[in-house]
């Protein structure tokens, strides 16, 4: 992701990258090299650096906390990755520093930035279908091949598992779509191709409106040539369901119909709106508007010209909790 | 080139628009044989160019392909790397990461380049090795051009690392005989670094243009701007913005642009591909190559 960011950042006229950090020489010394940016190996010394105002933090997730928390301490904006960190007690702490820091600060959620799901969100805000009854949200791909995860992605303890990976991204479109969480009902983490972390997640969750919602999440299934949000909610008047690139809306769902979407996909929907009909057009693209849109947004507080993240610590610090009670639940 | 060039994300379940039309079509296509009768619908209708990503599936399908003599007049346009192999390794590892983790199978020479590449802290050399690698399925086949993914040239682009685009340029045209081209999402972005930065006269761009300006970066009016300098040979993408434009209006409104050379489309069924390319050809250009495509 750091080298993503970097080329949005580097491509945008709103950013001057002036260094990069990196641990490995061979990669920030060709940075260097070809953009106008210095290799400073240690982020230490480029937190120090007053030429600097910002800083985008892709480092492994276990390094999440000392490094923001450093950028913090120096008074430097903070866009950090996802998930916020690997515990429940210092993301929550994370977020507390954000909120008095008087700095802009936000999370990698970039979901919250893609045109579809803010307009799915607006829908459920605006009420016109009802109000949500229940809902599916789901994250499905194919990160693990035959040999189940390898390297970090093996390992919990440096952000490695579906629940770290995936599992983020699928409750934090639950919780920009449906408001913050109350409870968690249940949960059940499965091994199926690899060797120390699991593969599959599945749990289900009471929202502080009493909105009741199941969680999927999957990282090893090969029918997803890439990762894929789907979100399938029961109103009172339809059955929307919702991806990256459409809305689509059954009015007056018979009774007993599966969320699932094989089961609508058999009728016509009664209304669609697509990501062709929203004007989403970015002065560089890589990847997805979205990772262009989260830059411009993250510059936006930076300049103040809004207040706020859409994606904010305080909400990276919720998921990370839920995070925390699921691996509880299942005595990890 | 021709103005006509058929694509392959019908076969591979890639549809931008919608995720149940691509689940479809991947089990319509789960069979080499399917592919290949399909291509072969395609040449008897008049296509002559066949623009794809080197997936590993389409071994099979060339094999065929070399031992039928009714496509000795096809032309291939392989686009490299196969997006999905180094895509997670891009994000992952980066441009130059993922470059070193994909390593052809000819050691030897890839160590000189590897050598040079780290001394130089440059991968265009490991780039080549890359082509090669890419390109070998192909050796035998008329290649009338080759095109570097989107992924790695915006990458490019935005690390400020275009001269990996000269060298992969000068490599294909050089080695291979081939014309480059470059598959981008940022059109204005890429044709003016490769005009301004890198010299290249007439750079060949394949980026998406519809009525409706999806995924036309930086913006619809920008690109239409561009287009009309007719600085580039540029084929068009995404023409129908993967469904949400009729065909009737997609080439409606091609036709009144100025500056496309071709247009790249996808289709499964012969009624399809039919239609789709009489349309084409029917559209005012007066490009030659119309005159080369007729049977």
């Amino acid at each position: 992701m750091g080298l993503s960011h970097l080329a949005i950042a580097n491509a945008l006229d709103e950013f001057k990258v002036v260094a990069v950090s990196d641990l490995n020489r061979l990669v920030g010394r060709s940075i260097a090299r070809f953009t106008a940016s210095r290799y400073i190996r240690d982020y230490r010394d480029l937190l120090r650096d007053p030429e600097v105002d910002a800083v985008l933090v892709s480092v492994p997730t276990h390094l999440h906390f000392p490094v923001a928390r450093a950028a913090l301490d120096q008074g430097k904006h903070v866009f950090l990755e996802k998930p916020l960190t690997l515990s429940a007690d210092s993301s929550r702490r994370l977020a507390e520093q954000a909120r008095e820091a008087r700095l802009a600060t936000q999370v990698g959620y970039v979901n919250r930035l893609n045109p579809v799901f803010e307009h799915l969100r607006t829908m459920i805000l605006e009420g016109t279908y009802g109000a949500p009854v229940e809902y599916e949200c789901a994250m499905r791909g194919n990160v693990v091949g035959d040999e189940g995860a390898q390297g970090w992605r093996n390992d919990h303890r440096f952000g490695g598992g579906c629940l770290y990976e995936y599992g983020s991204h699928c409750i934090d479109l639950a919780l920009f779509l449906f408001g913050h969480f109350a409870s968690l009902d249940s949960a059940a983490l499965t091994r199926i191709v690899s060797a120390d972390v699991e593969d599959r997640v599945s749990a289900l969750v009471t929202h502080k409106n009493d909105l009741r919602g199941r969680l999927e999440v999957d990282w090893a299934d090969k029918s997803f040539r890439k990762a894929t949000n789907a979100v399938s909610i029961l109103t009172e008047k339809a059955l929307i369901v919702g991806n990256k690139q459409e809305i689509v809306v059954f009015d007056h769902p018979s009774r007993g119909l599966d969320l699932a979407t094989e089961e609508a996909g058999s009728r016509a929907p009664d209304r669609k709106v697509n990501v062709t009909d929203l004007d989403a057009t970015v002065p560089y693209y890589l990847r997805g508007e979205e990772f262009t849109r989260q830059l411009l947004h993250f510059h936006e507080l930076i300049t103040a010209q809004a207040t706020g993240s859409v994606a904010q610590f305080s909400d990276g610090a919720e998921i990370d909790r839920l995070i925390s009670e699921i691996l509880a639940a299942r005595g990890q | 080139m021709d103005r006509a060039i058929y694509g392959d994300n019908q076969f591979f379940g890639v549809n931008h628009y919608s995720e149940a039309r691509a689940a479809e079509r991947q089990r319509r296509f789960s069979d080499d044989a399917d592919i290949f009768r399909t291509l072969c619908v395609a040449h008897e209708i008049g296509i002559r160019t066949f623009m794809f990503t080197t997936h590993a599936r389409f071994e099979n399908v060339f094999s065929m392909m070399r031992r039928d003599p009714r496509f000795d007049d096809f032309k291939l346009v392989p686009c490299i790397p196969y997006a999905h192999k180094y895509a997670d390794a891009m994000t992952q590892a980066g441009v130059l990461g993922a470059m070193w983790r994909y390593m052809p199978r000819n050691i030897a020479s890839l160590g000189v380049r590897a050598a040079r590449s780290l001394l130089t802290l440059d991968p265009a050399p490991v780039l080549r090795s890359l082509i090669d690698s890419e390109l070998r399925l192909y050796r035998g086949l008329h290649v009338e051009a080759v095109f570097l993914q989107n992924i790695p040239v915006d990458f490019a682009l935005g690390l400020g690392m275009h001269h990996l685009l000269g060298a992969f340029s000068e490599y294909v045209e050089g080695r291979y005989q081939a014309r480059a081209g470059f598959i981008t999402m940022n059109h204005v972005l890429l044709e003016d670094t490769l005009r301004q930065k890198l010299g290249i006269q007439r750079p060949l761009i394949c980026s998406s243009i519809n009525r409706i300006g999806f995924r036309m970066n930086p913006g619809k009016s920008a690109v239409e701007e561009s287009l009309a300098k007719g600085a580039s040979d540029v084929i068009a993408m995404s023409v129908m913005a993967s469904g949400a434009v009729s065909p009737a209006e997609a080439f409606e409104y091609i036709d009144g642009l100025e500056g496309v050379s071709s247009i790249l489309f996808g289709a499964s069924s012969r009624k399809n591909i039919e239609d789709t390319f009489n349309r084409i050809m029917r559209s005012g250009s007066k490009n030659e190559s119309l005159a080369r495509c007729s049977q």
